[in-house]
């Protein structure tokens, strides 16, 4: 159905139905407007969008009047103009102004003449949002040059307590975009409008901070924020960006599309793209803490030898020198190469070579062995059906494992959180509480270490009386919880979607080998779809690849011989990762990375590379897809591409097959083995499954010892070997049981508060 | 003076009337019986609509016009009754509730068989919560004697009525916000359109109807329409409680036919001015009346009907007539009622939020002997505004205030 409007007297065929803001959208005619926002229903406070309507006297708002047929609109006469003016007149009288009317203003670029003449917070240059304010963009558009109202400063203390967001609410104007954006994406309202009348502000109920107000630091809320309300502090004087760069945040393996700011040669910040996956969200760890990792002060930035206990920085001839000396002394089964597997597919492929062709070795791996144990191969199976996190979108049942954590990954608890409005049933399975056991129909609670078993009843449930019994007899669940465990087994069976969510903490869960064999068991049992998100941001890539001892890559045959470890020199070759393990005798330690090592690994070679952004590499995310990483920076100083690195050595140690000039000559070879693999394809997910049946891993700790972690509270969540709480000082407040840095830890093993820098 | 016996205010004549025997033996419930029994819903409507009963909570929106707007696509229907009464001057629903309950329990019950409601709230202010402990024991007692429950009467037909206590503020009492408030949500006024009548309480049609107005239904369907509208004039039909306060010798509620002249009322009912004094200004829709200045006697002579109020500029609202003698100041009236409506807003829109703000600010000014000569410009451009621009009436009611003030008394100032 259509309707004949006009507006402005140009006439338009719109759809019925839509309100005349949308139409004016739709058809470029532009209608000054700032509480609405595209992807939020229409609130109708800031009253801008006034606009005429031909036969009726009132003056209505474009943003809550649907069109009808034959209206005829008027969006700028003088006398909506007029009425406009007076309004935004209104709502900056309670905003500050300076920047906007100042009558020194087309000098001050020039000379700066006014930067002390108005107080700092409502300083005309000391906005965080200063020329990228939209009521900046609409005073121009109104062309209002003065206020003569009566104006009023609200005299509230700015909020610089939370992590990542600075709060000045002194700035609001009370648009309530924030308050709407948490409430449609997350369902919480940490946030909300407090007091009534003149006093109404926007704040936390009872001054609490954020975080105990229930924020998921998503950052939603600043981006849409209009004003310099809501900036964010690592970035708030920053300005706007130079550049722009569409790419796939690295932090795990979701691969959620981002877009990198940059200015200067400098990464800015990051801002969610609206494309899948993510589709226009990220969590915390991407959305705030990708320019502090970036430019973390432990930047390697040129390599370095080590003397005795002192470290020199050395040019990259001498590095490689001595990198290459050691490496040829090294028969080929005293080397071993330890790869991140959050590293991309170029580097992957490129060491892998290395290994095999270079140092003719097997020798080279991940830490999932440590991380996945003897489960590692029900991970890779798991992840060759994984489902893209759009089958939540009208799923009948929702089965949560292992979603601990209310801040990495909080992408994925907003599409659960959709799915249940739109009227899935939510269960989640945990020993302990956490965020959706609030939010959850149906809270399954086994005793820690039980989760298994009471996977497998789920899979075998049958509804008579004498199964029944034998369930509730010797099962995982207190007798209380019976009912709850019998209300999702029918849940599932329910005719519909069933999905699973195989969250981060059960798949490294000690015992993820039987809960893995379990989910897929209930899997089949009800035919529902299963999501597995690793923490890794290529952990498929990694199997593609063959970085595995055993999991051949076709170009490059594993070399037959593949000796136990013993005396004599060796070599060990850290690639994006931190092993912390014992020195051995004679043995060289070639750390690779961005940021320099933790106490406690004294590497005598380290070889600075390239962090995310600066390179132009590939990944392979949960579901199978190849995404691109683009580069946004150059590396900093000496730095270079991990692969890069890598092709050097073997050039130095004259083997053949490492002249890569592009990460693209790496891809096209990739493509020679793997004629699928192109970027923002799905690759063949079959062909690595059939490679872990050659997995070699074995599980290093036995399981009694790691259960009680189980209980404990989620980690922070790691990234190429180390915490992120490490780089990122907003997230040591989010994840306070983990401290990496031993020099907090007493000698009675309590954590002391970390020394807090400024931030840059 | 013989008073005609009440309608609305019966209690005034039978005593006990809020007792269920004494309600039941003065046909008490006759009108839900025959209804429920003998009448089809539309019949009901087509009832109200032939007796031209009009919304007694301010906007006047003929009530059976209203009930017909129920989309009949959607289900299920709500009737919420709206007993929210916060306006400063009105005190007509809490004589109602707290004296005659029944009647408006009746006509509540009737408004929701017409739309085939099955559920209904009654949202009463905060500060009235004695009458909603009062409420849940009539409506007990209703449910005892088959008026209230399941398959009511005999019939298909089930209705529950519930009380629902907001939290004391004056915006709770515009229909939309009451909806939010209702839901759980802050008490701020929605968009409208869609309006409640295809999107309401729970996203339902939704009718909200004021306490009074539904104590008329009863009465209607009991003696019908013809009868009904014998009462009032033949625009503004029925009896209307008057709520008289101010500068009057006997204030109180009372119940004349619509069209009766505001002397009468005045001087007849409320015993005129205290010490014989002159009439200044009538603000007869309460706080947020368009003040009527009484320049001339003959305003005195107008009819008490919503046409002839509208006439003189201003309008006849929920009834509740505030007289304001020669001995007040103006001035000191008009920042009262901007102090009152600063107070009460939500602060959800710009301009009622803002322009209430300077416009206290402004008055505040000119009290200190500060006033400049553009205030007088800025006051008025700051009402227009709010005026033309508010998302719902409070703004529009500050704007009245100020607008039909400074019309008559502030522009003699410089």
């Amino acid at each position: 159905m259509s309707v004949q409007i006009t507006i402005n007297d140009q006439p338009l065929t719109v759809e019925k139905g839509i309100t005349i803001l949308q139409a004016a959208r739709l058809n470029q005619i532009f209608i000054p407007t700032l509480c609405d926002h595209p992807s939020l229903p229409s609130h109708g406070s800031c009253r801008l969008c006034v606009i005429e309507i031909q036969g009726k006297a009132t003056t209505p708002t474009a943003c809550s009047t649907p069109v009808e047929d034959g209206m005829s609109i008027y969006t700028h006469s003088p006398k909506i103009q007029a009425l406009r003016g007076e309004l935004f007149q209104m709502l900056l009288a309670e905003h500050p102004s300076c920047c906007l009317f100042c009558s020194e203003k087309n000098h001050c670029d020039e000379c700066m003449v006014t930067v002390r003449k108005v107080g700092v917070t409502t300083g005309c240059r000391s906005c965080p949002n200063d020329r990228q304010c939209e009521i900046q963009d609409l005073a121009e558009t109104i062309n209002l040059t003065q206020v003569d109202y009566p104006i009023r400063y609200r005299m509230l203390k700015a909020i610089h307590s939370d992590p990542f967001i600075d709060r000045d609410y002194n700035l609001c104007v009370l648009c309530g975009r924030c308050v709407r954006i948490c409430q449609s994406q997350h369902f919480s309202s940490p946030v909300t409008f407090l007091n009534r009348g003149s006093d109404i502000v926007i704040d936390t109920v009872g001054g609490r901070s954020l975080q105990e107000a229930g924020c998921r630091f998503c950052g939603s809320c600043v981006e849409i924020c209009p004003t310099g309300a809501l900036s964010e502090k690592t970035r708030k004087w920053l300005g706007k960006a130079g550049q722009q760069t569409r790419t796939t945040c690295p932090f795990c393996s979701l691969g959620c599309s981002m877009e990198i700011f940059s200015r200067n040669d400098q990464v800015i910040g990051g801002l969610p793209f609206h494309e899948n996956p993510g589709s226009g969200h990220l969590c915390v760890l991407g959305r705030f803490g990708i320019p502090e990792m970036i430019h973390h002060p432990n930047r390697l930035t040129s390599p370095v030898k080590t003397v005795g206990k002192d470290r020199m920085r050395v040019s990259w001839d001498e590095a490689l020198d001595r990198t290459v000396e050691a490496l040829a002394a090294c028969p080929p089964g005293q080397f071993q190469a330890i790869v991140s597997a959050s590293c991309s597919n170029e580097d992957l492929f490129v060491a892998q070579k290395f290994t095999r062709r270079v140092m003719k070795s097997n020798q080279i791996t991940t830490r999932a062995g440590e991380t996945y144990g003897d489960g590692f191969k029900a991970v890779i199976q798991l992840l060759g059906g994984s489902s893209p996190l759009e089958e939540l979108a009208g799923a009948s049942t929702v089965l949560c494992l292992g979603m601990d954590d209310r801040y990495s990954q909080s992408v994925v608890e907003r599409d659960v959180y959709r799915a249940k409005t739109d009227g899935a049933n939510v269960i989640t399975l945990s020993p302990r509480p956490h965020s959706l056991t609030d939010f959850a129909d149906i809270w399954l609670k086994p005793d820690p270490g039980k989760e298994a078993e009471v996977l497998r009843l789920l899979a075998q449930y049958a509804s008579d009386e004498k199964t029944r019994l034998a369930y509730q007899k010797g099962n995982g669940l207190p007798k209380a919880a019976y009912a709850a465990f019998e209300d999702a087994a029918h849940l599932l069976r329910e005719p519909g979607r069933p999905v699973i969510i195989a969250g981060t903490s059960y798949l490294t869960h000690p015992d993820n080998r039987r809960l893995l064999g379990a989910v897929q068991d209930l899997q089949k049992s009800i035919a529902a779809k299963v999501i597995a998100l690793p923490a890794e941001a290529n952990l498929l890539g990694s199997v593609l690849m063959g970085v595995y001892p055993g999991v051949e890559n076709d170009s490059s045959p594993d070399p037959k011989e593949s000796p136990e470890l013993d005396g004599g020199p060796c070599v060990t070759y850290l690639i994006g990762e931190v092993v912390t393990a014992p020195r051995r005798a004679n043995e060289v330690v070639i750390y690779q990375h961005f940021i320099s090592p933790p106490d406690g690994l004294e590497p005598d070679i380290l070889l600075p590379a390239a962090a995310f952004a600066e390179s132009s590499v590939t990944t392979i995310n949960y579901e199978g897809r190849v995404q691109f990483t683009a580069q946004a920076v150059p590396p900093p100083g000496e730095a270079l591409p991990t692969w890069q690195i890598l092709c050097r050595i073997a050039q130095k140690l004259g083997v053949s097959g490492f002249d890569f000039s592009s990460p693209e000559e790496i891809r096209s070879e990739i493509r020679g083995v793997q004629p699928d693999f192109a970027i923002d394809q799905m690759i063949d997910r079959s062909v690595l499954v059939r490679r872990a049946e050659h997995f070699r891993l074995t599980q290093t700790e036995a399981l009694d010892n790691l259960l009680p972690a189980s209980q404990a509270a989620p980690p922070a969540p790691l990234y190429m070997g180390f915490p992120i709480t490490d780089w990122v000082e907003g997230l040591r407040s989010l994840y306070p049981g983990k401290v990496s840095d031993s020099s907090n830890l007493e000698a009675d093993g309590t954590v002391q508060p970390q020394k807090m820098s400024i931030p840059r | 003076m013989s008073q005609p016996p009440h309608v609305l205010l019966r209690h005034r004549d039978i005593p006990h009337l809020d007792q269920m025997e004494v309600y039941q033996a003065h046909g008490g419930f006759s009108a839900l019986h025959k209804a429920v029994t003998t009448f089809s819903p539309e019949q009901v409507i087509l009832e109200v609509k032939n007796a031209g009963l009009r919304g007694r909570g301010g906007a006047g929106f003929p009530t059976g016009i209203k009930w017909g707007l129920l989309s009949e696509d959607l289900w299920p229907h709500y009737v919420v009754a709206n007993a929210d009464e916060s306006e400063p001057g009105t005190f007509k629903d809490r004589e109602i509730l707290e004296s005659n309950p029944f009647q408006f329990l009746e006509g509540l019950a009737l408004a929701c068989y017409a739309v085939q409601a099955n559920l209904a709230y009654i949202y009463l202010r905060g500060e009235v919560w004695e009458i909603a402990q009062a409420l849940d024991r009539k409506l007990s007692q209703m449910k005892d004697a088959g008026f209230l429950g399941d398959r009511l009467l005999g019939t298909d037909f089930s209705l529950h009525i519930h009380t629902h206590l907001g939290a004391g503020a004056y915006i709770c009492g515009e229909e939309t916000a009451l909806l939010e408030s209702l839901e759980g949500r802050l008490g701020q006024p929605r968009l409208r359109p869609p309006f409640p009548a295809s999107c309401g309480l729970y996203g339902k049609p939704t009718v909200i109807n004021n306490v009074e107005t539904l104590t008329n239904v009863p009465v209607i369907v009991d003696h019908g329409s013809a009868w009904y509208r014998s009462l009032g004039t033949a625009r503004s039909p029925g009896p209307k409680i008057f709520c008289l306060s101010g500068h009057v010798n006997r204030p109180g509620n009372y119940e004349v036919p619509l069209g009766t002249p505001l002397r009468k009322l005045i001087y007849d009912l409320g015993g005129g001015i205290p010490g014989g004094r002159k009439i200044k200004a009538i603000l007869p829709a309460g706080a947020s009346s368009k003040i009527i200045a009484v320049t001339d006697e003959e305003v005195l002579d107008t009819p008490l009907e919503y046409e002839s109020l509208a006439g003189l500029g201003s309008g006849l609202g929920s009834a509740s007539i505030i007289v304001v003698d020669e001995t007040v100041d103006m001035d000191w009236l008009l920042k009262k009622t901007v102090q009152f409506f600063g107070h009460e807003l939500c602060g959800k829109c710009t301009p009622c939020r803002v322009g209430n703000r300077i416009i206290l600010d402004i008055l505040q000014k000119m009290d200190c002997g500060e006033g400049e000569p553009d205030d007088m410009h800025i006051l008025r451009r700051a009402a227009e505004t709010m005026d033309r621009a508010s998302l719902c009436g409070l703004g529009q009611a500050t704007a009245n205030t100020v607008l039909s003030t400074t019309k008559f008394f502030l522009s003699r100032q410089p």
